[in-house]
């Protein structure tokens, strides 16, 4: 998968997701992004594998209260995709789009 | 309170969820859901700690209208990846078991997308495609009025035009022409009639085109090197001079005069007709340019950047009031009007082409419906395949979805084919066209039309489909199974009816502009010219005026012309007029009885040179004193004929014989000694034009083109030929131009009206024949579905035509709705067609009536087949097959 086919939203949605946040509320606040374009932007991350969503166990949950979350990890691979768009678009040196909205 | 609120908006935020999820596919909708309620849930949470309320609250629903994009993508995915393979395959399937069903849709969309393609790449040609020269939209033709006289877009004159330049601060220039005549033009291997235009030196400046060979001209006017000079067109460098690159520098003659060609403009490039080939540079001498009466000039002007046309109508007005005090002699209730170029070329075109595309829109639009119809009738005899389907799971939106992609499948091949069909048939039907149309040579199927038929196919697979698919509610399905087979439900019936109404209404409102066009043109056809043209062939004579420079060399033309073409065996009469009827828009002249002071805003009357034997061989009937001899050549005074429409308007019921009359104020004194029957100059639509003849030999140098009428008792085939071969014996330098019967110059005059008639009469019959089908569909359904109850009726005893009478009464009170429905439309769509009528109200009751007789006629054709099913119904059958 070549990097140029990562639009610059969904970039931004692995990036954060490389930082370790990991529900889909977090990524649209560190993003800025809207939520009908960060939702799309992670199922379709998830479907090529650079991005595994898991559901939090439904009885700790429940132990405590709250309604179970779903979170999203970035995959080995997609960290390796992340990489690849952010040198390549260092090269035309636009890394810093990339760090678009990590702060 | 502040916990209570909270669980409160909780609640509200939960139910707007639920109402989002709607959107979401099944399959997926709970995790959907759960996600988003998890979300909010921690989302408030973290917001109730630190926010204050309100913005709490904004924040949470700022978020939580996320959720309708991402429901409606999910959708979007769903409906893409997930199953259009899938429906695309079981839609063409299923389409193949049903040929009769797809022949019918597929055909009446196709056609309907056909029609409104071919019309609207016409119109895209005519009103939307972009004029030839570079921003266009500063172009605007400047007209000079005399709202008094009648004139509201009038030629300017020379002196006026240079007033204008003058003193006007919105235009970056100005700049006149003429055009409308054809040039003898001479490449060397004889003459060749080419439609030309003069125009100012600055012109080609002003327009911002250059030539793609050579130059165009210098614009400064009188430039020594463009005394002599001419540049053509890219169409007549290819058709005269065969393409070649040398053609710059080359040596024509021009109507019979030398002239150098100094310049090819490029393809495409059309000014101001699309068919003009020759442009030569036209400068006003002292006298030109100093002259207020002779109004010669078209004026073309481009404003400056920022100044609109009302603007500089604005400021025009105010200079030419300033020159209406200062000439008040020349230029008494003169005005100005601008309109843009390109309105002036379309302003005409526009209500016939807005008419046809009305026209083409509804006979769509009843295609579409009718389509409707089958799929609602073919719907309901799927209720059990459905309801299967639905008992295997399938969701409502997946069946609507089922039945929307098979109406997207009919509809995209009822594009391709219509749009096919189009891409052929336009050339044809401009074939038929009025020759005035503009810019037709334009006409091509580029991406706009593409869309546009891409755009209506999808409308009609949304109109089509529409219904069908709402009409297949899941709890009405569920009691498909239980009902199994039986009655059709009064749901059907109501969208049935409906669709049928909407098809009836639209008919009629097309019925009704065709039938006001049929009255239209019978009223103009029933419209006696003053002439009559059987038997008549004419022939235009166009000497150069090199050849014939003055009167006196064009009459001894002319006298040798008539002489040879009387003496040919089977010519009963032969005549000459400069301007024959119908041919070439007459100007005028001043009608001043001896006597009489001049009045400024008199009507004009028209001056034509004509030879004895023209009104014998017109049928144009001498009412009053004699036509020209022999004498009145000789004798001083000159002798003038006129018009009993002049005569009436400007002598009343004084005797006409013997008075004398002027053309001009300082004019020549003329002696009317005989009085014609007044003859429609211009055209059948326009009033009878006010005439006065003189003898042809007594005409201005500049007139010299003259036409032949020739009365026969031969067969006219050969005639004219035989005619023209005994016209160029005179002279083989002369050029002939638009050789011919004169009825087929009458019958040409109403190709317009043909044209629009025709069309509108096409889609209105076509719409009419789809009603009918329609009608008959939905009848026939009805039928089908009360089978049963029909049946049991008649087994208790109903007479089989009391049953009959229950079909004719549902048809008739569809009929009648649909048609009231559909006068009301014609009424409220009868401005469209105000302007193009003659002699017939745009509201007319006749057209009314006969239009809803035809409609009865058509609802007893579309009634009767399903009637009869009903009277031929064996009730045992129907009952026994429960």
């Amino acid at each position: 998968m070549s990097p140029e086919r990562l639009g610059q939203a969904t970039l931004a949605v692995l990036r954060v997701l490389a930082d370790g946040y990991t529900y889909g509320f977090d990524v649209i606040d560190r993003t800025g992004l809207p939520s009908g374009t960060v939702y799309p932007a992670l199922a379709a991350l998830e479907r090529r594998g650079l991005v595994r969503s898991r559901w939090e166990n439904e009885q700790t949950a429940r132990h405590d209260g709250r309604p179970r979350r779903r979170y999203y990890r970035i995959t080995p691979a997609g960290r390796r995709e992340l990489a690849t768009a952010i040198a390549w678009l260092g090269q035309l040196g636009l890394a810093g789009d990339a760090e678009m909205g990590t702060d | 309170m502040g916990d209570h609120g909270g669980l409160d908006r909780a609640v509200t935020s939960q139910r707007f969820l639920r109402i989002v999820a709607a959107l979401v596919p099944a399959p997926r909708r709970s995790r959907w859901l759960e996600e988003w309620s998890s979300e909010l849930w921690y989302y408030r949470r973290r917001l109730e700690r630190g926010e204050s309320r309100l913005a709490a609250e904004m924040a949470l629903w700022a978020r939580m209208l996320g959720a309708v994009p991402h429901a409606l993508w999910v959708l979007g995915e769903e409906w893409m990846i997930g199953s259009v393979h899938r429906d695309l395959g079981l839609a063409v399937r299923t389409l193949a078991k049903r040929p009769g069903y797809v022949l019918a849709a597929v055909g009446t969309l196709a056609m309907g997308i056909a029609a409104s393609t071919m019309l609207f790449s016409i119109v895209n040609a005519v009103m939307f495609r972009p004029l030839p020269y570079p921003d266009a939209r500063e172009l605007v033709r400047v007209f000079e009025t005399h709202l008094a006289q009648g004139i509201r877009r009038g030629s300017v004159t020379g002196a006026t035009f240079y007033d204008w330049k003058a003193s006007n601060r919105v235009f970056e220039d100005l700049a006149a022409y003429q055009s409308g005549w054809k040039y003898i033009v001479d490449a060397g291997d004889g003459a060749t009639l080419v439609p030309g235009a003069r125009v100012f030196p600055n012109m080609f400046a002003l327009l911002g085109s250059n030539a793609a060979l050579g130059r165009t001209f210098f614009p400064q006017e009188n430039h020594p090197d463009d005394q002599q000079s001419a540049v053509i067109s890219h169409a007549l460098w290819q058709s005269l001079f065969g393409g070649t690159p040398d053609v710059v520098g080359r040596s024509i003659l021009l109507e019979g005069a030398p002239r150098t060609i100094v310049g090819v403009m490029p393809p495409g490039f059309a000014f101001p007709d699309d068919d003009v080939g020759i442009w030569i540079p036209y400068n006003l001498g002292e006298a030109g340019r100093a002259n207020r009466r002779s109004h010669l000039l078209r004026v073309v002007a481009r404003l400056r950047s920022g100044v609109d046309v009302p603007q500089a109508e604005r400021e025009l007005g105010t200079i030419m009031q300033d020159l209406v005090s200062q000439f008040p002699q020349e230029m008494e209730g003169a005005g100005v009007s601008i309109v843009s170029w390109h309105e002036s070329l379309v302003g005409d075109v526009r209500g016939t082409l807005l008419l046809l595309f009305g026209g083409v829109t509804t006979l769509l639009a009843v295609a579409c419906l009718n389509v409707a119809g089958l799929g609602v009738a073919r719907s309901r005899r799927r209720e059990r395949e459905m309801a299967v389907r639905i008992a295997l799971g399938a969701g409502s939106l997946r069946i609507s979805r089922l039945l929307l992609t098979e109406s997207v499948v009919i509809a995209a091949a009822a594009g391709v084919i219509g749009g096919l069909i189009a891409v052929w048939g336009t050339p044809v039907l401009l074939a038929y066209a009025p020759i005035d149309l503009p810019r037709v040579a334009e006409v091509t199927a580029d991406t706009r039309v593409l869309a546009f038929t891409v755009l209506v196919s999808a409308g009609a697979a949304l109109v089509s489909g529409i219904f069908p698919a709402l009409r297949l509610s899941s709890s009405r399905i569920g009691d498909a199974l239980r009902r199994g087979s039986r009655g059709a439900t009064s749901g059907d019936r109501w969208y049935l009816d409906g669709l049928v109404t909407a098809e009836i209404a639209l008919s009629v409102a097309l019925l009704a502009g065709a039938g006001l066009l049929t009255r239209s043109y019978a009223n103009l056809t029933a419209v006696d010219p003053g002439f009559s043209g059987d038997r008549v062939i004419t022939i235009s004579i166009l000497p150069t005026a090199v050849a014939y420079p003055d009167v006196t060399a064009q009459t001894a033309l002319f006298d040798r012309v008539l002489e040879r073409v009387q003496a040919l065996p089977g010519v009963t009469s032969a005549g000459l007029v400069t301007e024959l009827p119908f041919t070439v828009p007459a100007s005028t002249w001043s009608f001043l009885p001896e006597g009489s002071t001049p009045q400024f805003d008199q009507i004009g009357v028209h001056w034509n040179p004509a030879s004895t034997g023209y009104f014998q061989t017109m049928g144009i009937p001498l009412r009053r004193g004699r036509l020209f001899d022999d004498r009145d050549r000789i004798g001083d005074g000159r002798v003038v004929v006129i018009d009993e429409s002049t005569a009436r308007r400007f002598l009343g019921d004084r005797d006409p014989l013997g008075v004398r009359i002027r053309m001009a104020p300082e004019g020549e004194l003329y002696t009317i000694i005989g009085v014609v029957g007044a003859v429609r100059q211009e055209s059948l639509r326009e009033d009878v034009q006010l005439t006065m003849y003189t003898p042809h030999w007594d005409t201005e140098p500049w007139r010299r083109d003259k036409t032949l009428a020739v009365k026969t008792d031969l067969s006219l085939a050969g005639f004219a030929a035989a005619v023209s071969a005994e016209v160029k014996a005179v002279d083989p330098g002369l050029a002939l131009d638009r050789v011919g019967p004169l009825v087929d110059i009458v019958s040409d005059s109403l190709d317009g009206e043909r044209f629009r008639l025709y069309l509108m009469l096409t889609f209105a019959i076509l719409a009419l024949a789809l009603t009918v089908v329609g009608l008959y569909g939905t009848l026939a359904y009805v039928v089908s579905g009360r089978r049963r109850e029909l049946a049991i009726r008649s087994a208790l005893g109903a007479r089989p035509s009391s049953l009959a009478a229950m079909v004719f009464r549902r048809s008739t009170t569809l009929a009648l709705m649909g048609g009231a429905a559909g006068v009301l439309l014609a009424i409220a769509a009868s401005p469209l067609v105000r302007a193009l009528l003659f002699g017939v109200a745009p509201v007319d009751p006749i057209t009314l009536a006969a239009v809803v007789a035809v409609l009865g006629l058509a609802a007893v054709a579309g009634t009767t087949l399903p009637a009869l099913r009903v009277v031929r119904l064996n009730a045992a059958t129907v009952l026994s097959e429960e």
